[in-house]
């Protein structure tokens, strides 16, 4: 089936099969490879993107679902070759140990930030509550959110 | 022969999916379909994508009571003023379901349908009264309560060419106070080992009416005729001496008699007592 979706803001036509699933259309067709599998039943979060302004988790889904949606995965964050704030932020406080929740963190939190932009730290721990970090680096992660306010906060 | 895929948009196109003899595998949210499709991959089936069914998504209320579509999200539930304010334990019970990402995509339709015995909507649609709406591909319609729908672990009465559609609480149910509890292995993104929900009406500090239904007991979630009878004509007093919870332990032993887990539940459900008629006095006391 041919299916249309705008993917990190550009449009494009693909073709998929009947059952496959939209994390591997993702990775395997558009490349998009920091979309990662770790569990493949929606349990550790590795693959969270945003479909619709929402997070999602996309092994759990089929790849005809985002047929009209708009579709935001971690390389869609950058702008012009800027990292994204967030991501800055993840850097500056030591929120990637190994790196592979980096980028289902990163879609987790994005997703709050453009429902709520100004989150409290409990908001931020309920975002990420679907995403495993086996370094167990939450702290960090949600220290690296909370520095976004006081950035916010002191006009940097 | 190869698996096909139709993504209906519209009634008319979906109802004229259901025409044809063939296999066919509904996708609502596709967070429980899809895991069992990579296990099991089907080989000659129609694949139903729901996702674009828009019909299906709306909540309203009418004479008759609370309508809600069968590919409404657990998002939707519980962000929903509609469904908070009419049948806020749907609302809390939505809320408890897997991650964030899981709720964003699951509907209620595919968490009935899906009938795992430990789902968080049936215990709340069964306490309130709720019926499921099937419609076959001619258009016609049928209903019957969600406690009947479902009849097993990965069972319910639905035929091969009928969808799910909608569920419907009963006007007289709504706005009631009432309390969902689940407890799993840890606080948050849990499957439950116990769950519970009920639905009271309160007068002059003495609950009148009550309806208590429990998931993770057996094969399927059930309304308790023991704890609903038993909590009925119960005033705020007595439930300060928390002598109700036994009605609960009761239930248990009744429904798991012998099984391994009985000694585990059996205590566990003390606290979920507590916690549902917690919730439900405080919204009483407003």
């Amino acid at each position: 089936m041919k299916i249309n979706l705008t993917i990190n803001h550009e449009n494009r036509e693909v073709e998929v099969e009947p059952l496959e699933r939209l994390i591997d259309m993702l990775r395997n067709r558009l490349g998009l490879t920091s979309v990662k599998e770790g569990c493949g039943e929606g349990e550790c979060g590795a693959c969270t993107i945003i479909v619709d302004q929402r997070a999602v988790t996309s092994c759990t889904m089929l790849a005809v679902q985002v047929n009209g949606c708009e579709v935001l995965t971690t390389e869609g964050l950058q702008q012009g070759g800027e990292l994204d704030r967030l991501q800055e932020a993840f850097i500056n406080n030591g929120a990637i140990q190994c790196g592979y929740c980096t980028p289902g963190m990163l879609m987790s939190v994005k997703a709050l930030l453009l429902q709520r932009p100004d989150p409290s730290k409990e908001e931020v721990i309920k975002a990420i509550e679907g995403n495993l970090c086996r370094c167990t680096g939450y702290h960090p992660i949600i220290k690296a959110v909370e520095s976004l306010k006081e950035e916010a906060v002191h006009g940097q | 022969m190869a698996n096909k895929i139709i993504q209906p948009d519209n009634m008319a196109a979906l109802l004229e999916s259901l025409q044809g003899t063939g296999k066919k595998i509904m996708v609502a949210g596709g967070t429980d379909v899809m895991i069992r499709m990579r296990a099991n991959p089907p080989e000659e089936a129609l694949i139903i994508d729901l996702s674009h069914m828009e019909a299906l998504k709306s909540c309203d209320i009418n004479e008759e009571g609370l309508r809600i579509g069968a590919m409404c999200t657990m998002t939707e539930l519980w962000e929903s003023p509609l469904v908070q304010h009419a049948a806020k334990v749907l609302s809390c019970a939505a809320s408890q379901v897997g991650s964030t990402q899981i709720r964003n995509r699951a509907t209620i339709g595919g968490n009935v349908a899906n009938a795992a015995q430990c789902a968080d909507t049936i215990p709340a649609l069964i306490a309130l009264d709720a019926s499921v709406e099937l419609m076959k591909a001619n258009g016609a319609t049928r209903r019957m309560k969600v406690e009947a729908f479902v009849t097993g672990i990965g069972r319910t009465l639905i035929d091969e060419t009928e969808v799910v559609t909608a569920f419907l609480i009963p006007a007289w149910n709504l706005g009631k106070a009432g309390g969902y509890c689940k407890i799993g292995s840890r606080a948050s993104v849990t499957i439950a080992k116990v769950n519970c929900a009920g639905i009271f009406s309160f007068s002059g500090g003495v609950i009148r009416e009550a309806r208590v239904a429990f998931g993770s007991l057996g094969q399927r979630g059930f309304h308790s005729s023991l704890v609903s009878e038993g909590l009925t004509g119960m005033t705020l007093d007595a439930l300060k001496t928390e002598a109700f919870i036994e009605l609960f332990v009761q239930q248990v032993e009744q429904a798991i008699p012998g099984r391994a887990s009985l000694a585990y539940k059996r205590s566990a459900v003390k606290a979920v007592a507590v916690s549902i008629v917690e919730q439900a006095i405080s919204e009483y006391r407003g």
